[in-house]
């Protein structure tokens, strides 16, 4: 048995690294972004990309779609978009006697994969019904109950610049994303890379590393197999509860900038993402290190600042650095 | 793959607490022999300058204070620690991954077969197996002991300091008994006659004599600094000369007072001249011997000037007597002088001899006061032997100042005493009457009173205020004399509290009045004159 689970752990790893390198081949650099969106994929979650456009996001989505050979959509949110375009809608259609009935039309929300882009230009109705399908897997129309199919996993972006006309996400929602990752702009090697990939003749392919959602699923169960011991757990514990200007752990800054700490929905990704972690770096056992490197991701889009911090610059990521620190 | 996995996981943190134990004993022992040696020092370099008991340097207290760190630090290493923190410890310290934590945990919570986590003990196991964990806490000496070098190098650098203040101590202990030697001995020799006196004829104050002249010799023994030698040679004969003048200021009267007052008692209408002088009130005395004086005048008859003189004549008589055996002791205590302040075998006989003839004197006279006078002329004749003594020490010390000293002694008993007022000694220009001359130094060869502000004198008295009456008008102007600086200070405090309450109301008035331009300069200058110094 134990000889299947290593096979199941290797297994893993090798899904893993060939699709970060079928990615790499559409997207140059962001390794780091890659590798996180996939640890969010195995882990189950949802992942919240900001960065300015043309940076790939859509490519990334698309590009993980064909390597995991799962179906893939993209919605681009408008302000007037509404929570039907997304989540599907009944039309009455007519037969061949000529009678008329109503028959569910799905959005595009169902779909394996699904790229929000610009999530936070649709209204908060818009967005909250995109809220319940990330949450619950499933939507609600005309008092009929529609599961989503598995894996599910939303990708959105967002723009930090034009902030204008803008409905800026709610917590609550925020809270839904297993990560939220900050897509920088590439260097200039990774540009001339860029340039030559999709400038010449031959364009890059990819190829499908998994072949149904059946395969996700016996990988997901595997990294949550992995076992953590409850001292390192208590790392994670430590973490969040350090975010929270409240508690007696809480640093001077915390205390200073911070609002709302992270929930426990960051601990959780704390863990899952240390189980994928551990299991890449080629241990069955979860580490403290796996869960710091995971802490900026999981956790900068759970701190909520306060006026204070946010008037003097102060950002999540730097209340994270100095927990972490301490 | 181990049968028990996780039974080395054990093995290995036990193993890791006993060496985080020693480790952690070494360095408290080492932190705790720092603080104690740096508190040695800290003591010891007080010592040199201040005294410290001696309960805090001896052995007893290094061995108690180093008990005192061993159980500090075996209290500080025996904190018990829990195998998860022993984990813990050694996962932070070394590149584990969390294994020991891990195994630990899975050890003491198997998990079920096939699942994961029995993959993870393997692996953790196995891991464990092929490392060495002594490295994360090793035994080596504790970093801290190298400072120990500061404080032993400070430990022998005082210890060696302080055997060398000891010699030198010794040294000048030796040379201090070695200059107050002689003056010691001659003290104890008067101890010893005193004694010997008040065997033979009990007396209170020559016992008292007795006791404090053994004190002084036996606290010149104990003189250790030479250079404070001879001046302390000086300090004790002059308070044992200030004790004796004490002892002289009997209740009863001196006894040329006595010898007076029966020449007086003798005449008709003394009676109260004769009362006051029993009463030692001199200045009643004086005012009834006036009084007495302008009765004689009204009535010249009543006075017989015969009975007078002859009553004075046999008082003049019996005081010679007493002068005679003074003159005999001046003349001693100038032999002495003229040897060099050496008391010789010889001359220590004839003090002897006087002192006993002193007593067949008072013993013949057979009176109710005779002791008494006896014990006085005993007291002064010996306070002029110590006067001459002291001149002795002081000729050792300082040669010209003590034979100016005894040239300047002038006629009668208490030469001794007013020498040092005499104009004979040019540098010590003291007021005879002990008050401070003013001129640095020249109180200090006095040591005849008990204060340093000198004996209380009319100056006392001053700052009383006085009415006096007008000698231009028939008003009264009020006068308050205040005494000077120079009258332990006194003056500058009040001054200063009158001109300010003064200073308010003068300003008024000023301003008020229409004063010449010219005039105003002088007044401001008037006021600034009269202004205490702050």
């Amino acid at each position: 048995m134990n000889d299947d689970s290593a096979a199941h752990v290797e297994r893993f790893r090798s899904v893993f690294a060939r699709v970060r390198d079928e990615m790499g081949k559409m997207m140059v650099g962001q390794t780091d972004i890659v590798e996180s969106v996939l640890v969010a994929f195995f882990a189950g979650g949802h992942v919240l990309l900001e960065g300015v456009p043309g940076l790939g996001k859509t490519m990334l989505v698309r590009t993980l779609g064909e390597a995991v050979n799962l179906k893939f959509s993209r919605i681009q949110f408008t302000p007037d978009l509404m929570p039907s375009d997304i989540v599907g809608t009944n039309i009455i259609v007519e037969d061949e006697q000529g009678r008329k009935s109503f028959r569910f039309e799905p959005g595009p929300v169902f779909a394996n994969l699904v790229l929000a882009d610009e999530i936070n230009r649709a209204t908060p109705k818009t967005q909250s019904a995109l809220l319940e399908a990330m949450q619950e897997h499933h939507v609600t129309i005309g008092g009929t109950q529609h599961t989503l199919e598995q894996p599910f996993l939303v990708l959105a972006t967002q723009n930090p610049l034009e902030m204008e006309g803008t409905y800026p996400l709610p917590e609550a929602q925020l809270d839904r994303f297993f990560f939220k990752l900050k897509v920088l702009y590439p260097t200039g090697d990774d540009l001339h890379a860029i340039l030559d990939r999709t400038t010449a003749v031959e364009k890059p392919t990819v190829s499908q590393v998994l072949h149904d959602a059946e395969e996700v699923r016996t990988l997901r169960q595997l990294v949550r197999e992995v076992p953590i011991a409850r001292e390192v757990q208590a790392e994670a514990v430590r973490l969040v509860l350090a975010t929270h200007p409240d508690d007696a752990s809480a640093s001077a800054s915390v205390k200073r900038y911070v609002r709302y700490g992270a929930s426990p929905r960051g601990a959780q990704t704390l863990i899952l993402a240390g189980k994928i972690f551990a299991l890449l770096d080629g241990r069955y056992h979860v580490a403290k290190a796996d869960i710091v490197k995971a802490a900026p991701a999981a956790l900068r889009h759970r701190i909520l600042m306060n006026f204070e911090g946010e008037a003097e610059g102060k950002t999540s990521d730097d209340v994270i650095a100095e927990i972490l620190k301490g | 793959m181990k049968s028990n996995p996780g039974a080395d996981v054990f093995v290995i943190l036990r193993s890791l607490r006993r060496r985080l134990f020693v480790r952690e004993f070494l360095d408290a022992l080492a932190a705790g022999a720092l603080l104690a040696t740096g508190l040695i020092v800290l003591l010891l370099g007080i010592h040199r300058w201040w005294p410290v008991p001696a309960a805090l340097l001896g052995l007893n207290a290094i061995i108690v204070l180093s008990g005192l760190v061993a159980v500090g630090a075996l209290l500080i290493a025996a904190r018990q620690r829990s195998l998860a923190e022993m984990a813990m410890l050694a996962d932070a310290r070394g590149e584990t991954r969390d294994r020991l934590i891990t195994a630990l945990g899975l050890a003491q919570n198997p998990p079920a077969p096939g699942a994961l986590a029995e993959l993870a003990q393997a692996e953790c196991a196995a891991y464990l197996e092929r490392t060495d964990f002594r490295p994360l806490i090793p035994l080596h000496p504790p970093r801290l002991g190298t400072w120990l070098v500061v404080p032993m190098t400070a430990l022998v650098l005082l210890q060696f300091d302080a055997t060398q203040r000891r010699l030198a101590a010794a040294a000048e202990a030796e040379q201090a008994q070695a200059a107050v030697a002689e003056t010691v001995q001659r003290i104890e020799q008067l101890a010893k006659e005193a004694r010997q006196a008040d065997q033979k004829k009990p007396d209170e104050d020559l016992k008292k004599l007795a006791e404090e002249l053994q004190k002084s010799a036996e606290r010149l023994r104990a003189e250790t600094r030479p250079e404070e030698a001879s001046k302390s040679a000086l300090r004790e004969l002059s308070s044992l000369e200030e004790m004796m003048r004490e002892l002289q200021r009997q209740p009863s009267l001196p006894d040329e007072m006595k010898e007076l007052a029966k020449a007086l008692g003798q005449l008709p209408g003394m009676q109260d001249v004769l009362k006051a002088l029993n009463e030692n009130n001199l200045a009643e005395a004086q005012k009834a011997l006036e009084e007495a004086r302008q009765k004689q005048e009204k009535d010249p008859a009543k006075a017989p000037e015969e009975q007078v003189k002859q009553t004075l004549q046999e008082a003049m008589q019996r005081l010679g007597e007493r002068r005679r055996l003074s003159s005999a002791l001046q003349k001693l205590a100038e032999q002495m002088q003229q040897q060099g302040g050496q008391l010789s075998q010889q001359a220590m006989q004839q003090l002897a001899h006087m002192l006993q003839q002193a007593q067949k004197d008072g013993g013949q006279k057979q009176s109710g006061d005779s002791s008494g006078s006896q014990n006085q002329m005993t007291l002064q004749e010996m306070i002029a032997a110590l006067e001459n003594m002291k001149f002795g020490d002081g000729q050792q010390g300082d040669q010209k100042g003590g034979k100016e000293g005894q040239k300047g002694g002038g006629n009668g008993q208490q030469v001794s005493v007013q020498s040092f007022g005499q104009p004979g000694a040019p540098e010590d220009k003291g007021d005879p009457s002990g008050n401070p001359s003013g001129n640095p130094g020249s109180e200090r060869d006095f040591g005849t009173t008990a204060t340093p502000f000198g004996e209380r004198n009319a100056n006392q008295d001053k700052g009383g205020e006085l009415g006096l009456k007008g000698q231009l008008s028939q008003g009264e102007t009020l006068s308050m004399m205040l005494p000077s600086a120079g009258d332990q200070s006194r003056a500058a405090r009040r001054y200063k509290d009158l001109y300010e309450a003064a200073a308010a109301s003068a300003q008024d008035a000023v301003q008020q009045e229409n004063i010449p331009l010219g005039s105003r300069f002088l007044i401001k200058r008037y006021f600034e004159s009269i202004r205490p110094q702050e």
